[in-house]
């Protein structure tokens, strides 16, 4: 069967202009290995910061505030700062998925996120989480009315049905979204241009690639995220899954 | 004993499903069967797309199968078939999903094995659906290769099927 061998997210540790992409988060791993965490800026997070001893973010006594910080984690102990992440939309190379040269897409792509891997629907705006959500996914009626803490984009669909690769500009992401942003369904982006940017919340609201990528062609999906946290939100220890859905011949 | 033909293995030694398909002459094509593929250089499993769709054995298909593993219900493993009476009507793809974790381990996996036909010119289809997280096959799913729906709450809809790479004609 065609289906991609491998796909995985990469994620940019230089600069906008000159990105720097690092090695793609393999997929599986032991405990740590392969993650991608938050963090608030001032914290006591560095690159050798194990995932059991990684630091709390503190939520805003009132409102909303992005999530300043995005790292990701080759090993428990083994990590780099994604340093265009920034909380907001000024960069463009983030994050990209890295797809194989083997797979034969039948379908659109769409990103979201859910709580786990069993892809249950988030509760839009319930906190406490129930069982297989979690608190960013799901947001808060006061903090975001009820969308997702969680805000992408994406560019294209990474290979035109054409076969040409697409590739940003560094710059800035249409406007920046705040923790109230989405809307509900599928925001589409179109063909080498920037998705508005959009809630992701499950099937609720999610993004949805501008075409069907051309069969047997490696190529890289550019995306970014803006993470919200607010006064709102369930303090704990939540994990979240940032997801690519795709269809295969 | 047809099926252990197929697969090269009894039908409750498999683990995961897999397609197979009865020709107009009366030849069998199943997904599991290992080929050589001379233009990579490569052995694979039968493909949709590269071998019947390219060689247009899709416009010949008269049975399309779905052999799917055991599960709970069925310890001897399971089959669902559709007849295909109209060429270019017969579907198949399956579903998958990467999850990047905040934070975890990351997961590449099937969610579903899709086979159906078009029953219509306007693309209305009905399907069986291998669901790989329930171990599950659910028969009967009736949609639309135009905007294809999900069988699963919890999983984006797959939207507008690529009607060329499935050779599906309506």
């Amino acid at each position: 069967m065609a289906d991609y061998s491998s796909i995985t997210l990469s994620y940019n540790t230089n600069t906008d202009a000159s990105p720097t992409w690092g090695t793609a988060l393999a997929l599986s791993g032991s405990a740590g290995a392969n993650e991608l965490r938050m963090a608030l800026t001032g914290g006591a997070q560095t690159a050798s910061t194990s995932s059991a001893n990684w630091p709390y973010m503190a939520k805003p006594t009132s409102g909303t505030a992005a999530v300043t910080q995005l790292w990701a984690f080759t090993a428990d102990t083994t990590g780099s700062q994604i340093t265009t992440y920034t909380g907001d939309n000024t960069k463009a190379n983030v994050l990209r998925w890295v797809f194989s040269a083997d797979g034969n897409p039948v379908t659109t792509m769409t990103l979201t996120c859910y709580g786990d891997n069993t892809h249950t629907n988030p509760s839009a705006g319930t906190q406490p989480p129930g069982t297989h959500n979690d608190a960013f996914s799901n947001g808060q009626s006061s903090d975001t009315s009820s969308t997702s803490y969680v805000k992408g984009a994406c560019y294209g669909s990474g290979l035109t049905n054409g076969g040409t690769q697409e590739t940003p500009s560094a710059g800035s992401i249409g406007s920046n979204p705040s923790a109230t942003t989405g809307s509900a369904g599928s925001v589409a982006s179109t063909a080498g241009a920037w998705s508005s940017w959009q809630s992701l919340q499950g099937t609720t609201q999610f993004l949805t690639g501008a075409a069907i990528p051309k069969a047997s062609t490696a190529f890289n999906w550019y995306t970014s995220l803006v993470i919200f946290i607010g006064a709102n939100i369930t303090a704990g220890t939540w994990v979240f899954v940032y997801t690519l859905s795709y269809s295969f011949s | 004993m047809l099926i252990k033909e197929l697969l090269g293995k009894p039908l409750q030694a498999i683990d995961r499903p897999y397609w197979a398909v009865k020709l107009d002459d009366g030849r069998w094509v199943c997904e599991a069967h290992t080929i050589t593929d001379l233009r990579k250089g490569e052995q694979r499993l039968t493909d949709w797309t590269n071998d019947l769709v390219a060689t247009d054995d899709v416009s010949r298909v008269k049975e399309l199968w779905l052999l799917c593993p055991p599960n709970r219900l069925s310890p001897l493993g399971n089959t669902a078939m559709f007849k295909i009476d109209r060429p270019g009507s017969a579907l198949q793809f399956k579903f998958g999903t990467v999850d990047s974790a905040i934070a975890g381990p990351a997961y590449k996996s099937i969610q579903g094995y899709v086979i159906g036909r078009v029953t219509n010119t306007e693309g209305d289809c009905e399907c069986h659906v291998w669901d790989a997280f329930y171990e599950i096959l659910g028969t009967g799913w009736k949609t639309n290769v135009g905007q294809f729906e999900s069988w699963r709450s919890g999983l984006t809809d797959p939207g507008a099927l690529d009607l060329a790479q499935l050779g599906i004609t309506l």
